[in-house]
């Protein structure tokens, strides 16, 4: 703008370019996947930080007196638990909205340790290729050939059950699927023209890695991980099968699914309603992590 | 637009859920098994729970998923009745000539299922095979036997190097089961173990690992043939697969129903429920050399603080029998005139105010995560201890690790699961492993007057003696409230009603031989 | 491209002894098997040792891992502490059936997912898209052990089209095979459309509809051409996953795979058959994704391999 001579400035219409952040926002309010996520998501937020506000009981405190009530609009249903208890008596509802905290926790946390290991370590073996590449993916291979259920067992064996060991043994299965993927797209984009020409004008790897490479992996990284997020909480759930689970006293969705598996014919809305919940939760995220791919990547067609 | 995509995924989504409200409307709408994948005329069809022992020679194994099938294809020389009674099998008398030589006659006309003759030689291979092989599990319960001395092709002596007063016992089953010479001779005993060949009233002719067993009748069984012409045996380890295939009718019995599902078999026209008293009782163990369970006020406000009525009634749907130490109503050394700690929180709660444990005080709890009924049991109880002010903190444990590594190095937490099931039904195994100072069971308590009493009830062969030892025994325990014992397990089952003949086992061992289909 | 292979073989060899040495390590860290063995019988703790030497645990590690060692060059894996027999046998036997249901499962996984993926990508924006996501985020959004119960509740007990469990036949293989399928189809399925809508608006493909070629055309041809790369490389990186045996789902069905013998192994401590198995599973796996990398440069032109 500052060579454009001072006189015909104002000759010139000058549109006023609207901020990147009511851009986005804009787009979002136009966009009815984005919107939907967005708004699954703060519900799950919102029930995991006001959960001991907005829950009607104590999550953790029932009578097996009370076992197994149906949801209060059936028939045996008792409108102080609105969607049945549990089989040991719990109200299910309170657990539901307490459990997003352990899940969304175990969920994230366990998809960014993925992240962190797995993104530089595909970007690394993608562009430098040769040896760094072989050893890298070596490396990934031997995380992807060991048998997950073996390493469950090893560390929670080895350090005791528990939230943090669970987001360890997620988090570290997980990074190699992400690296390899990683690494797939950046050998793509690596021959693209302007990537390639980006080091003859001088671009360091760094550079390049971080200007050119970085951004374009950031759709497919977003993809997955959303993916991620939900598959690890489902993980947990199996871990809870196999009888390698968390505390059964304090709710989270996989747990909850898990121990309801028996009375899948009998108390349907045991596993149902975690079950509900954990949909709606991946199917938040993945919209989201949706949109904001639609909206980073200008090179998709419309 | 936006509503209509919420909406339709939603009810996409709930309505896959709900169908499953559904499912138990149409297994009862069904009285029609359905014939498609019914089994051949004369089959009879087990759904089993134990899974593939994976290896059929009788010393390779010690697991009950073995005794259930093996006891079907092979024979002793003796065997235990369901009410506990040793009759004559393979050979038809035996007698002590002294206390450590015992003399058994034969029983003659008997042929191995590939034709081959049952005599003293195939005993005598049968021991001396046993007896070579120190990597089999069944190696040390058959010790106390030093040689097999053939008299004639019909009788036998078994020299012995100790007094073992349950050897006969022992000889009923798993490691003494006669094996037939002349076929592991000549195809040795890995083709054995897929192949087995015995003289019991079943012969297995089809093994598929981990899927299915076809045993076919033989029909030259020294005590006559068996009614049904085969029996095959599907290995299902998830019990709602199970009742499927209960609901299906793909199978005529279904093993070890959780208590939890009991329901849908007596809804199920066609099939029975088919409970019995299991040897496996089930307790919280009190870690006494971990505050504050070295106190015994503690350790017996626990034990009112826990309502085992109610887990029983509520948990268990009924199908378990209260126990006063831990022990099953049938085991020797059992004290039926004692009973356990009633449920009363008031005095629970006095007793730890008296202890001086204050409110939200925390204990661990440690358990096997692999069982998912106790770990309802688990939580009811922590929601009892809750109500007297105890904070408790559950952790499920991987099973191995759990029973090898945590209990014996004393990492388990507080309190824990324990489990025993006390085939023996005589309380000696199990109070010796774990209430003597120094076992393996047994990393931390210690009682001078039990060990001497346990000393005592070892060393004769006085039952009434030892009744009385260990009567005094459980009056300790109970006043020391080393433990809170929680219940005796039934063990489920449910047979179609076409099945006769069919005695749901207490020890697991199924007796194929007198069941008919109608 | 030879050398790249001879190299990724050389490298084989490498991984293989890395994986030999962690197993090794790893399953004697997590306990031991004896007691677990012998616990029916309630053992003294003489009988624990003994049996301790007759397993050969009493052995120094090192004398222990040179047996592994040998065992593997020599192809004898040795004989399971559990039920005595050779191992190999064992595993061999369960390979086959998980490999089945492997195949069934991705094919059911393609044949919803690419599909699905591409209406997805090339109808983005509209309800067509949305709906698409939306089926393939419920593929997982349910614990499979649920999504199998499910359906056996319905297509066995209700409709009594196949048997509830089992592996025997063409019928038992279909419930298990659209558990799985369906789960993958839901990962498969939006890894498509990602890719096809990257592709799409790229400027080679504008450079190709430039040249006048139809719509369809250039869709199949190129678009989704290269949505199959990071699609091949999740089926190669599930396809090992799978070997590993989808452990839920075989027991669920009473599918006799490799995923429950190696969860019974490691739940019983049962060495042998662990550290064979595994082992054997990385080196499946390792040519799997050899393969996988191998069809990179066949698909797509531009990337080259190994230079």
């Amino acid at each position: 703008m500052s060579s454009i001579p001072e006189t015909r400035r104002s000759v010139l219409y000058t549109p006023r370019v609207p901020s990147r952040f009511s851009r986005v926002l804009w787009n979002l309010l136009g966009n009815q996947g984005g919107l939907t996520g967005v708004f699954l998501v703060t519900l799950v937020f919102v029930c995991a930080i006001f959960a001991p506000w907005i829950s009607p009981h104590n999550p953790t405190a029932g009578n097996i007196l009370n076992r197994l009530d149906p949801p209060a609009w059936m028939a045996g249903g008792n409108p102080t638990f609105p969607l049945g208890t549990d089989p040991v008596g719990r109200d299910l509802l309170s657990r539901i909205i307490f459990g997003s905290r352990i899940s969304l926790y175990i969920g994230l946390l366990s998809t960014l340790l993925s992240v962190i290991i797995g993104l530089p370590a595909g970007l690394l073996a993608g562009y430098f290729a040769g040896w760094v590449d072989d050893v890298i993916m070596r490396i990934a291979d031997v995380f992807f050939a060991f048998p997950f259920i073996l390493f469950a067992i090893l560390v929670l064996a080895l350090f005791g059950p528990g939230v943090n060991n669970l987001v360890l043994v997620l988090g570290i299965s997980g990074w190699a699927g992400l690296a390899r993927v990683v690494r797939s797209q950046v050998l793509v984009l690596k021959e693209l023209d302007y990537v390639k020409a980006a080091s003859t004008y001088g671009a360091t790897p760094g550079g390049v890695i971080l200007r050119h490479l970085l951004p374009n992996v950031w759709g497919i990284v977003l993809v997955v991980s959303t993916l991620n997020i939900g598959i690890n909480i489902l993980l947990t759930s199996a871990l809870s099968f196999l009888g390698l689970g968390l505390d059964p006293i304090i709710p989270d969705w996989g747990g909850m699914i898990a121990s309801g598996q028996l009375y899948m014919t009998t108390a349907w809305w045991v596993d149902a309603f975690p079950g509900i919940a954990l949909m709606l939760t991946v199917l938040g995220f993945n919209l989201v992590g949706d949109w904001i791919r639609d909206v980073v990547d200008p090179t998709m067609s419309r | 637009m936006k509503r209509k995509i919420w909406a339709s995924l939603v009810a996409t989504g709930a309505t896959l859920f709900g169908l499953t409200s559904l499912a138990p409307l149409s297994a009862e709408a069904q009285a029609q098994i359905h014939p498609r994948f019914a089994a051949p005329h004369g089959q009879l069809v087990i759904a089993d729970a134990l899974g593939d022992p994976g290896n059929w020679d009788p010393i390779a194994t010690f697991a009950i998923s073995w005794g259930e099938i093996g006891s079907n294809i092979f024979d002793g020389l003796v065997e235990r009745t369901p009410e506990m009674k040793i009759e004559p099998d393979l050979a038809t008398s035996w007698k002590y000539l002294t206390p450590k030589s015992l003399e058994f006659t034969l029983r003659k006309g008997v042929k191995f299922q590939d034709g081959e003759p049952f005599n003293a030689t195939a005993v005598a291979f049968t021991f001396n095979r046993l007896l070579a092989d120190k990597s089999s599990p069944q190696y040390s319960n058959y010790t106390a036997i030093s040689s097999v001395q053939i008299i004639n092709p019909y009788k036998v002596v078994l020299h012995l190097n100790a007094v073992d007063p349950v050897l006969i016992t022992k000889l009923s089953g798993y490691g003494a089961m006669i094996v037939p010479p002349k076929y592991i001779q000549l195809h040795g005993s890995t083709y054995f173990g897929n192949h087995p060949i015995g003289t019991g009233p079943f012969q297995m002719v089809s093994y598929k690992k981990d899927s299915s067993i076809l045993l076919v009748a033989n029909t030259h069984y020294w005590a006559g043939p068996p009614k049904l012409a085969s029996v095959l045996v599907k290995f299902v380890p998830d019990a709602n697969t199970r009742i499927q295939m209960m609901q299906t009718g793909e199978a005529n019995i279904i093993e070890t129903i959780p208590p939890s599902l009991t329901s849908e078999v007596t809804s199920q026209s066609g099939y029975s429920l088919d409970a019995t008293g299991s040897p496996t009782v089930y307790e919280i163990r009190l870690d006494t050399a971990l505050p504050p369970m070295n106190n015994v006020l503690v350790r017996q406000a626990i034990n009112y603080a826990v309502d085992k009525n109610a887990i029983i009634q509520k948990i268990l749907n009924g199908y378990g029998q209260p126990i006063s130490t831990f022990q099953g109503n049938l085991s020797f050394g059992n004290d039926p005139a004692m009973s356990n700690y009633p449920y009363d929180p008031k005095k629970a709660q006095a007793l730890l105010k008296e202890a001086g444990i204050k409110a939200g005080t925390t204990l661990t709890f440690d358990y096997d995560g692999s069982d998912a009924t106790f770990a309802e049991v688990a939580q009811a109880a922590a929601e009892e201890l809750q109500q007297v002010g105890l904070n408790v903190k559950l952790q499920p444990e991987d099973t191995n690790t759990f029973y090898n590594t945590l209990i014996p190095k004393e990492k388990a937490g507080q309190m824990y699961e324990f489990a025993w099931g006390g085939w023996t039904l005589d309380f000696d195994n199990t109070a010796y492993l774990l209430y003597h100072k120094g076992q393996f069971w047994d990393p931390d308590f210690g009682n001078a007057t039990i060990d001497s009493l346990l000393s005592k009830e070892r060393s004769t062969n006085d039952q009434a003696v030892r009744k009385q030892a260990f009567f005094k025994i459980d009056a300790i325990l109970h006043q020391e409230a080393v433990e809170v014992p929680l219940y005796q397990a039934d063990t489920i089952w449910a047979v179609q009603k076409t099945v006769k003949g069919w005695v749901t086992p207490p020890d697991e061992r199924m007796d194929l031989w007198s069941v008919s289909l109608q | 491209m030879i050398r790249y292979i001879l190299r990724r073989l050389f490298h084989t060899v490498f991984v293989l002894f890395g994986i030999s040495l962690i197993v090794f390590v790893t399953v004697r860290l997590t306990g031991n098997p004896v007691a677990a063995m012998l616990q029916g019988s309630n053992p003294s703790v003489q009988a624990m040792a003994s049996m301790e030497k007759a397993l050969g645990l009493n052995q120094p590690y090192i004398v222990q891992y040179w047996i592994f060692i040998r065992g593997i060059v020599t192809l004898n894996f040795g004989t399971s502490f559990v039920t005595g027999q050779p191992v190999l046998p064992m595993i061999l036997s369960r390979l086959g059936a998980t490999a089945l249901l492997a195949v069934g499962g991705i094919v059911v996984g393609v044949l919803i997912a690419i599909p699905v993926g591409i209406i997805s990508a090339i109808r983005y924006g509209t309800f067509l898209d949305v709906l698409g996501r939306g089926i393939s985020l419920l593929g997982i959004s349910f614990p499979n052990y649920w999504l199998a119960t499910m359906l056996i509740l319905i297509f066995s007990v209700d409709l009594h089209w196949f048997p509830v469990a089992g592996s025997e036949g063409f019928s038992s293989l279909v419930l298990p095979s659209f558990t799985l399928g369906f789960i993958l189809a839901g990962i498969l399925a939006r890894l498509v459309r990602t890719s096809m809508l990257e592709t799409l608006g790229s400027q080679y493909i504008v450079t190709a509809r430039a040249k006048g070629l139809t719509r369809w055309r250039v869709i199949i041809v190129h678009a989704l051409r290269n949505a199959l790369l990071p699609t091949i490389t999740f089926m190669g990186i599930q396809f090992g996953g799978l070997l590993g045996g989808v452990v839920i789902l075989e027991e669920v069905f009473s599918w006799p795979g490799i995923g429950r013998l190696v969860l019974t192994a490691v739940n019983e401590r049962d060495y042998p058959v662990v550290q064979a198995s595994v082992l054997l599973l990385s080196f499946l796996y390792i040519m799997v994704n050899l393969a996988v990398d191998l069809s990179y440069a066949f698909l797509d032109p531009r990337i080259r391999i190994g230079d």
